[in-house]
């Protein structure tokens, strides 16, 4: 990595740690939804650094285009933005303890690893990953189209309204 | 590579204290995708160290961005059905099963 690259991703990985650490701490469900959409931006940062270009795009249009301004949609719908009642002291203590144990162990396994350093990155991904789609993984992508088209009638008929 | 490692380490661990401290089902559902984009981080960076040219973490995380998108479309309808029902998105008292 050069020192550029190592200083973004310092920065898009701060931002992305402090941002998702707001919205799993605030109390207003808005901010929460907000602070997801920088934490998936800061995100899509980090893809771009990583040489995942299209990954990066589709996290944009997907994530931040789709899925946040569907919570959005989902929030006016519920609820008001007013502030929601977090979990009971003993709830949260015993949070506390299983995600430090879950992350203190996933950050000690990593840091124990003895991994190669990043190998140079390829200079144009995109017509590698678009042969990947349509050699390799051709099924896999052809059946995302199902379960898309699934989930969109499930949610349809979710929340239809019922005919009395 | 470790410190994407740890930055993902980091963010699952958010993630789970999110889904494990908070009652409401849309911030519930917020740190799901926390995780899950958590995880996506380690399947590209897993992608430039093993046959970058084969594509297959890249491949995997955006096939797992369009999983996220229908569990997210699916989750939010589940959640509007039941506010409409019980008007409360709290899953506290969505305790009608509780004998």
């Amino acid at each position: 990595m050069t020192t550029a690259t190592t200083v973004l991703f310092v920065v898009f990985g701060v931002l992305a740690a402090l941002s998702a650490l707001y919205a799993v701490l605030t109390r207003y469900l808005l901010r929460s939804i907000v602070a997801l959409g920088a934490f998936l931006t800061a995100l899509a940062g980090i893809f771009y650094l990583l040489a995942a270009d299209f990954v990066a795009v589709v996290q944009i249009f997907v994530y931040v285009g789709g899925i946040v301004v569907l919570m959005l949609f989902a929030l006016m719908l519920s609820s008001s933005g007013v502030r929601h009642p977090t979990a009971s002291s003993d709830r949260r203590s015993l949070g506390s303890i299983v995600a430090y144990a879950v992350g203190g162990m996933l950050v000690w396994a990593s840091l124990r690893s003895t991994l190669p350093g990043m190998p140079a990155a390829l200079p144009d991904s995109v017509p590698y990953l678009g042969r990947a789609f349509l050699n390799e993984q051709l099924f896999p992508f052809e059946l995302i189209g199902v379960i898309l088209l699934a989930a969109v009638v499930a949610a349809l008929a979710l929340v239809r309204k019922e005919r009395a | 590579m470790t410190p994407v490692l740890v930055l993902s380490g980091i963010l699952f661990a958010i993630g789970v204290f999110g889904v494990l401290t908070r009652r409401n089902a849309i911030t519930m559902l917020v740190s799901v995708e926390i995780m899950m984009n958590a995880a996506n981080l380690n399947l590209v960076a897993f992608s430039r160290l093993h046959e970058p040219k084969l594509m297959t973490g890249q491949t995997f995380a955006i096939l797992g961005i369009g999983i996220a998108a229908c569990e997210a479309a699916v989750g939010l309808a589940l959640i509007l059905a039941i506010y409409r029902r019980f008007s409360t998105t709290d899953v506290d008292h969505l305790d009608l099963l509780k004998g």
